[in-house]
């Protein structure tokens, strides 16, 4: 899998859209270690998993501080949030 | 809104051959950040690198790229800056590169405040020759020519090139990644010799030999030893041992060297 993506049932309750490209990260645990709000689990290799979206603040601390130009956090897009609406 | 920092990648080079955990990554990113909060024009950079893990960091952005022998970035940096003083020279190098063997390139780089920004990824260590030591590592700490601890007295940098002459000198750590843009940001704004010397983490060479082998330890290691400099200030010599200063260490602009080129090109051809 290239992107690491919440799982979908997690993604709703989230403000922001978090992603991690697998295919850059080394698993070097510093976005699981220093998340202020602990939004990451390891996962057997020592790479992130995206366990708690709902927790992120966009503080960005975790896509400065990745070594492997990986992780991304941007707000959600306007038209996803009322894409049910009527 | 500022532009998305891959654009100013070359991603068919990636991913980098950094390894994991180095902190080369977090400066790389913090300096691109830099570039693009002051919207510079991408055709009038040039970045120029020397040899070493650090070095192929040139070799990632999509600028006008140089990445020169061993040592040597800053003086083929002065070739550039002194052909086109209109380009914006970033020159991206490592403690070993720019302090032992091109450590006189950089003392005289610094005594003529020439304008060039330098930005050293300071890792305490050769990395990609695998693990000697270097002038930046510390006393007693292990190194793969230093297996029962190292004797040599460490370089402090940032005293140096001030010594020597910089007119602007800044430290920080990958740990305070987000400090990295501002001082990059002020040090290419400054018309003269910019030093910004950044502690990265090596866990691979350094970290496995001085017992933390992981990239975390080694940040925790960083945001437990460096002090603000305003704290510095009113530590005592004691407080001091083993703990390092960051942040904007000395500010005083001082003619610059291709500004006095001009002057006496102009003085001599009106004779």
């Amino acid at each position: 899998m290239a992107e690491e993506k919440p799982a979908a049932s997690l993604e709703k309750s989230a403000k922001y859209d978090i992603s991690v490209n697998r295919a850059w990260c080394k698993n070097c645990r510093i976005c699981i270690s220093f998340c202020p709000t602990g939004v990451y689990t390891e996962n057997e290799l020592g790479g992130p998993i995206i366990s708690f979206p709902e927790k992120c603040n966009n503080c960005q601390l975790c896509v400065i501080r990745c070594p492997d130009f990986a992780i991304t956090v941007k707000p959600k897009e306007e038209s996803k949030r009322t894409h049910n609406g009527p | 809104m500022s532009k998305d920092i891959k654009e100013y990648l070359r991603l068919d080079k990636f991913p980098h051959i950094w390894c994991p955990g180095c902190g080369h990554g977090i400066i790389l990113q913090a300096v691109l950040r830099a570039i693009d909060r002051l919207q510079l024009d991408r055709d009038n950079i040039a970045v120029v690198s020397g040899i070493g893990c650090s070095s192929r960091a040139a070799g990632y952005v999509d600028f006008n790229t140089l990445h020169t022998t061993h040592g040597r970035a800053l003086t083929f940096a002065t070739g550039i800056k002194l052909a086109k003083p209109e380009l914006t020279v970033i020159v991206l190098t490592g403690d070993g590169d720019c302090s032992a063997i091109g450590g006189n390139h950089l003392i005289h780089a610094a005594r003529r405040n020439i304008d060039l920004n330098v930005i050293v990824f300071n890792n305490s260590i050769y990395g990609m020759t695998g693990g000697q030591y270097s002038p930046t590592t510390p006393t007693t700490d292990y190194a793969a020519t230093a297996p029962y601890g190292n004797i040599d007295n460490a370089f402090d940098l940032c005293e140096l090139t001030r010594a020597a002459g910089a007119s602007y000198v800044a430290r920080s750590t990958t740990f305070h990644a987000a400090q990295i843009p501002l001082l990059v940001e002020k040090g290419i704004k400054n018309k003269g010799f910019s030093f910004i010397d950044i502690i990265t983490a090596c866990p691979i060479y350094y970290g496995r030999m001085n017992k933390m082998p992981d990239a975390v330890d080694m940040l925790k290691t960083q945001r437990d030893n460096a002090r603000n400099i305003k704290q510095w200030d009113i530590m005592t010599a004691e407080e001091k041992q083993g703990k390092f200063v960051i942040g904007e260490l000395y500010n005083k602009p001082a003619p610059e060297y291709t500004d006095a080129y001009r002057q006496l090109r102009e003085k001599t051809h009106a004779l």
